[in-house]
């Protein structure tokens, strides 16, 4: 059996040295090649996944360091599959996008596919300490990344961007470490169903989440994110709205979930209200930004804020939503950032007020952007609406005011986004766009990078089952393993499911 | 008493090291005599340690010599050796570091023989069985130390940091030979054997002898003193920036790996009976060691200092293995002193090869030597324990067995002081990255300094994915310790 999870691990970090291997001139295509195998090996994962078997698939399982009896265990469920899809497809864009980049493209495209390495990393990881280690390790090809590549105050961002994760996960290690001493095992599956007294659930849970409350960024330790996103390149700011962020969410998913189902009922109000405030919050403040950057961060913030209230619904509408948002996000969100990019690149700014009037200059450009933010905004037919709306549905059973607040907070989401839009296509001509006349619109290589995102946008909004039809099973099994005392919660005794919506 | 009458000979494997690592010493100062060089001493010096390594390896010797009353003043086992192998592989790094980093003329062949006395000196302490043997070996190592340290007689700070080291380590000495007369008042032996014996004996018949607990006391003062924990750290920082820097390398990295072996050795030996003393006192130790070496190196300037600071805070963390007082917590904490033994040689060596004396020394080195660069921030990264590097591995190998041992508060401030420790590792990696540098000169890095550092940094990384090996010796070596 060939492991294809390990190939897939393995291609872009050999990918990586190799760049070493090749002359100055050839680094940038040989970097797109070598990002491509991935998606190649993605597709071939997609081939021999059955959605239909419950557990873990294209399992892989070897002794590592027996002393500490740590295993070097890998395997999907429907959860990753996307997910690492997600990340196949945005690397080369990232790839394509960092074209520009002529300080040390070497280290650069290096760094960009050690990080897409560690990412699939830890979505196939289903050792607690091998998880850990792609968690933690993919800190630091992103630090590197902000830190020399990154906008003015860069240092800074980077610096606060890795203590704050790293101090949330250490938590998580000792999390980790009890359930190891208490099983005898770091196998992810081995610590579900251990019945744990609600105290020790509450610690654990607190430990875990933590690590991914930082990642998620759950409101209020979210404030690492707009410096990271602003001062991050344009690749990184992609690979880290597109992807890191969702490593927060799917952290939930794979332990707070299933392994605390005790903790996750007791603490589900306040995690959905968090979220609420999350939406709302981030929101207005995106509302209130001139950077084009840090309104696009804030939207993640907000965004993210709906993931955590579907994750906590704890429906299987909710958690549906909550998933389809964190992939709809991925590609939403890393198109607004490679829009950002590309403008920027031109004009070098990212201040609204000397932005505007794009859409003379920029025609292709304005269609693109709009499609994205259309997409955003959650219109009916675009891919980000049906996550949105099962999301809301989902959680308005089991919390009808964080619902109500986190429903006026997309609408305040939808006002900010066309006030961006508006701001930044239409009206008057702004002064740095005035001083550069004579800018080209979208080139070849940057129609390459917004086409697939554009196809997605419309394909995934109207035919969502797509990517649902992989997370049916896993998504059973969470509501299944969630505490009877959240479905008592619910109106009627059985869960609303989305059956009657697959073909 | 009475001395056993058993030949020299059978006891000559076991001392087959010792023996000739004070051959290496005669022969080295035969050396000094016709005044080789010090860089064909520094040659010599590690050929001696590399066959002392090769006939550790080849020949494991396991077994006691010097028989008194029936009882052996030394005592090989499994762990010993395994400790001694660590003990002079990183000894064997740590020579040819010795020529660098010192002022014009100040390169003695001296300094080689003095740093095999040390070694020469820690072996012995690996084995002792016996309080006294034991004292005698510390002091064989420390004076050699003390005067490595104050080897640069012209410098006022070397000679004030060797005076420093002299008088409070004479004070740690002190603390040891108390400590040992109040043991020996207690229980009648200073032997390791004889110890257990007489306290088990004690405490079944007429209760816990107060002296003997008072001497577990000071011994364990006088081992925190040279493993440098809290409250006996006080010296660390000023010997480590004052002391030349190869010998402060030296100083970090050899004379641990012999403190931790016995100091495990006298607690299940001896001081076995005494765990509810010495384990609550340990757990105090480690968790001031941690925080307050992890917070104090965030604001030093001086590199020396941070990295005695440091090394306060990696104390702390490898006596969290100890503290859990099992197989799996001892060998997590001997794979925690040769990792860090390791991954602070390469620091060192890359301070010497760039002549830097401050973080702001460190700046854009990335720009003008991107391969130093990169293999000091493998060791940085290493040493604030961020996953895929061997410090990783050894920080699980320590707060695993804590953790199982049910101490997590003091694995909480483990962790909590490894994110404060990342802070200076973060610091000067983006002093080396991030920073425009100062000048553009280029160093010219002597080539041992070079395969030093390439050495430790590939083996960070070898050891942080791939421990297997290493973590099963010192598990098999600490299961042996029982």
């Amino acid at each position: 059996m060939t492991p294809w999870l390990t190939l897939l691990i393995l291609a872009p970090l050999l990918g990586a040295a190799s760049l070493w291997l090749v002359p100055a001139r050839w680094v940038k295509p040989w970097a797109l090649l070598v990002s491509l195998v991935p998606l190649a090996l993605v597709a071939v994962i997609w081939q021999q996944f059955n959605p239909a078997q419950v557990g873990l698939q294209l399992i892989e399982t070897h002794s590592w360091v027996p002393q500490l009896g740590l295993f070097y265990r890998l395997g999907i469920d429907g959860i990753a599959l996307p997910l690492l899809a997600l990340t196949a497809l945005l690397v080369p864009l990232c790839v394509l996008v960092s074209w520009p980049v002529t300080t040390q493209p070497r280290g650069f495209m290096a760094l960009l596919l050690v990080l897409s390495g560690l990412t699939y990393g830890v979505f196939c990881a289903q050792d607690f300490i091998l998880f850990y280690l792609f968690f933690e390790a993919s800190l630091i090809p992103l630090y590197l990344l902000i830190g020399k590549w990154g906008g003015e105050n860069r240092v800074y961002a980077a610096v606060k961007f890795f203590l704050y994760t790293f101090a949330g996960s250490v938590l998580m290690l000792v999390a980790g470490l009890w359930l190891y001493s208490h099983t005898g095992s770091f196998h992810l599956l081995d610590w579900q169903g251990l019945n744990l007294p609600m105290a020790v659930q509450a610690l654990l849970f607190v430990g875990f989440l933590l690590a991914f409350a930082v990642k998620i960024p759950m409101w209020p330790l979210h404030t690492w994110l707009p410096d990271a996103h602003v001062q991050a390149p344009t690749a990184g700011s992609v690979l880290l709205a597109g992807i890191l962020l969702k490593l927060g969410a799917y952290g939930l998913l794979r332990f707070n979930l299933p392994m605390l189902p005790d903790a996750t009922a007791l603490f589900a109000p306040v995690m959905m209200t968090l979220g609420a405030i999350a939406v709302v919050w981030a929101a207005l403040v995106a509302w209130a930004q001139t950077d084009i950057k840090k309104l696009i961060a804030y939207s993640s913030v907000s965004h993210m804020g709906l993931v955590t209230l579907g994750l906590f619904a704890g429906t299987a509408m909710g958690l549906n939503g909550a998933l389809l948002i964190m992939l709809n996000h991925g590609i939403v969100s890393a198109g607004l950032f490679l829009v950002i990019g590309v403008l920027y690149d031109r004009y070098h700014t990212r201040d609204v007020a000397q932005l505007g009037g794009l859409v003379q200059p920029m025609p292709g450009l304005a269609a693109v952007t709009m499609v994205l933010m259309l997409a955003a905004v959650a219109l009916p037919g675009t891919n980000g609406f049906v996550g949105e709306f099962l999301a809301l549905a989902g959680s308005w059973p089991i919390s009808p005011w964080a619902t109500a607040a986190a429903t006026s907070g997309v609408v305040l989401g939808a006002l900010y986004m066309l006030w961006w839009y508006r701001g930044l296509m239409f009206g008057a001509t702004g002064s740095t766009v005035q001083a550069h006349p004579h800018v080209r619109d979208l080139s070849t290589r940057e129609w390459a990078i917004f086409t697939p995102l554009l196809l997605l946008v419309p394909v995934l909004g109207l035919a969502p089952n797509l990517a649902m039809n992989l997370w049916v099973q896993p998504v059973n099994q969470l509501v299944a393993q969630a505490t009877p005392a959240r479905a008592l919660a619910l109106p009627s005794p059985t869960t609303p499911t989305i059956t009657e919506a697959q073909p | 008493m009475t001395t056993s009458s058993e030949p020299l000979m059978a006891a000559l494997p076991l001392l087959l090291t010792p023996l000739w690592l004070g051959a290496v010493v005669l022969g080295l100062v035969l050396a000094v005599a016709f005044g080789l060089k010090a860089s064909t001493t520094r040659a010599l010096a590690m050929g001696g340690v590399a066959l002392a390594l090769v006939l550790q390896v080849g020949l494991p010797a396991i077994g006691a010599a010097f028989f008194v009353d029936d009882l052996p003043l030394y005592q090989a086992t499994p762990w010993t050796h395994v400790g001694g192998l660590v003990l002079l592989f990183l000894g064997l790094l740590a020579i040819p570091l010795l020529g660098h980093g010192l002022p014009r003329g100040a390169d003695k062949s001296e300094l080689a023989v003095l740093t095999i006395i040390v070694l020469l000196g820690s072996w012995v302490m690996l084995g002792a069985h016996d309080l006294l043997t034991l004292y005698v070996a510390l002091e064989l190592s420390s004076f050699a130390l003390y005067i490595l340290c104050a080897s640069l007689r012209d410098d006022k700070i070397s000679s004030e940091a060797g005076l420093k080291y002299f008088v409070l380590g004479s004070l740690a000495s002190g603390l040891l030979l108390f400590g040992t007369a109040l043991l020996y008042a207690a229980l009648g032996s200073t032997n390791f054997a004889g110890l257990a014996h007489a306290l088990l004996q004690a405490t079944a018949t007429t209760g816990l002898p107060l002296l003997a607990v008072a001497g577990l006391a000071l011994v364990l003062a006088a081992t925190a003193f040279k493993l440098s924990l809290v409250p006996f750290q006080m010296w660390t920082p000023d010997v480590y920036q004052g002391s030349p820097t190869p010998v402060t390398a030296l100083l970090a990295a050899v004379p641990k790996v012999a403190m931790l072996v016995v100091l495990v050795r006298l607690l299940v030996g001896p001081f076995g009976q005494l765990q509810e003393f010495w384990q609550p006192a340990l757990m105090v130790l480690a968790g001031a060691s941690m925080a307050v070496g992890a917070v104090l190196a965030v604001v030093q300037r001086n590199l020396k200092r941070l990295l005695a600071y440091s090394t306060i805070a990696n104390a702390g963390m490898l006596l969290c293995g100890v503290v859990a007082a099992n197989a799996l917590g001892f060998g997590g904490a001997l794979f925690y002193v040769g990792v860090y033994g390791l991954t602070v040689l390469g620091l060192f060596a890359v301070i010497m090869a760039l002549r830097a004396e401050t973080v702001s020394d460190l700046a854009g080195l990335h720009q003008r030597q991107p391969w130093l660069a990169a293999a000091a921030a493998v060791l940085l990264f290493s040493l604030a324990g961020i996953p895929l590097f061997a410090g990783f591995m050894a920080k699980l190998g320590v707060f695993l067995p804590l953790v199982q041992g049910g101490f997590v508060p003091l694995a909480l401030i483990g962790v909590l002081a490894s994110v404060v420790a990342s802070f200076y590792s973060l610091w000067l990696i983006r002093q080396m990255y991030f920073a425009t540098p100062i000048s553009r000169t280029l160093v010219l890095v002597a080539p041992e300094l070079g395969i030093i550092i390439g050495l430790c940094a590939t083996l960070s990384v070898l050891l942080g994915l791939f421990p297997g090996p290493l973590a099963q010796w010192a598990l098999a070596a600490a299961t042996a310790v029982f």
